[in-house]
């Protein structure tokens, strides 16, 4: 199996479609439940990930190594979503429209628990920011460093985000009836 | 119940995200990669074409005076058409002091220029 690295090479270099495509196929998992966890709707997030997988095809040029590669498209994906919401001016309509509507759908996952089912519908209850930095800290292991970086978010912020969501997270999952505000 | 062991718990689910399954995304952003690329390339083509007319209208400063007046001309424009015409000539006059080797890289710079606005 070709490494990311040689394939980011690769797509540089050459502007290979190909080599980007595995790129794709090797972070598509991970940038869409991202992007699912802020839009709370598979179809928006699934529109706002293949801007991001074009956007950063158009600026791989713009790449330079420095940090990793997911980090990079984290950051794209979330500009992406952010610029989505400005253009539609419904921040306040989508959170609140995705939060009580969204159905999980289990089918669009590779596999999925009981708990993490749970944990899925819990996350729908925090406001973005919290969402965010408790996803890219906790679920893909970015240090509060990073994610102040991939966000452009101040690191105090990142830091009461993810304290205050991880609070309400720990809330919704203890109580018994927590999750019936977002089923 | 420790709230120690709580966070410890949420924190180890926290660390299992779920992953969205494929399901042909990735073919879809392959194909609209493809269409960017076949768009790319047609907008490079024009450009080309366009510097390609460029140079052969630099050739020949006194066959741009007699567009822009034929085009003056058939625009109805009759209050504006004496200054206009006054620009052009001087415009006329002006190419023809200037050398067609200068001329010509003033024109193709700004092709250049203009191509690379467009692959930024």
């Amino acid at each position: 199996m070709i490494s990311e690295s040689a394939l980011i090479l690769r797509a540089l270099a050459r502007h290979d479609n190909d080599a980007f495509s595995a790129l794709v196929r090797m972070h598509q998992g991970k940038i869409r439940a991202y992007l699912v966890r802020l839009c709370r709707s598979y179809d928006l997030a699934d529109d706002i990930a293949q801007e991001t997988f074009l956007t950063a095809f158009r600026k791989l040029q713009s790449y330079k190594g420095e940090g990793n590669f997911s980090g990079w498209l984290f950051r794209i994906a979330h500009n992406c979503f952010l610029q989505h919401i400005r253009k539609t001016k419904r921040r306040i309509e989508i959170t609140e429209q995705f939060g009580t509507q969204q159905e999980l759908q289990t089918e669009q996952y590779d596999s999925l628990s009981t708990e993490q089912m749970d944990l899925e519908q819990a996350l729908t209850q925090l406001n973005p920011d919290e969402t965010a930095t408790i996803t890219l800290c906790h679920s893909y292991g970015y240090s509060h460093q990073e994610v102040s970086d991939i966000l452009d978010m101040p690191l105090g912020s990142v830091k009461s985000n993810i304290s205050r969501g991880k609070v309400k997270l720990q809330k919704i999952l203890t109580k018994p009836n927590g999750l019936e505000k977002a089923s | 119940m420790n709230d120690n062991s709580d966070f410890n718990q949420l924190d180890a689910l926290l660390a299992q995200p779920a992953v969205i399954a494929d399901r042909g995304f990735s073919e879809r952003v392959k194909q609209r990669m493809s269409k960017s690329n076949t768009a790319r390339r047609n907008v490079f083509l024009i450009t080309g074409f366009c510097w390609l007319a460029l140079v052969l209208i630099a050739a020949s400063p006194q066959a741009i005076y007699a567009d822009f007046s034929t085009l003056a001309l058939s625009l109805d424009i009759s209050s504006l058409y004496p200054s206009v015409l006054n620009q052009f000539q001087s415009l006329s006059s002006s190419a023809q002091q200037l050398p067609y080797p200068t001329l010509a890289a003033a024109l193709l710079s700004l092709a250049a220029v203009a191509s690379m606005v467009v692959r930024a």
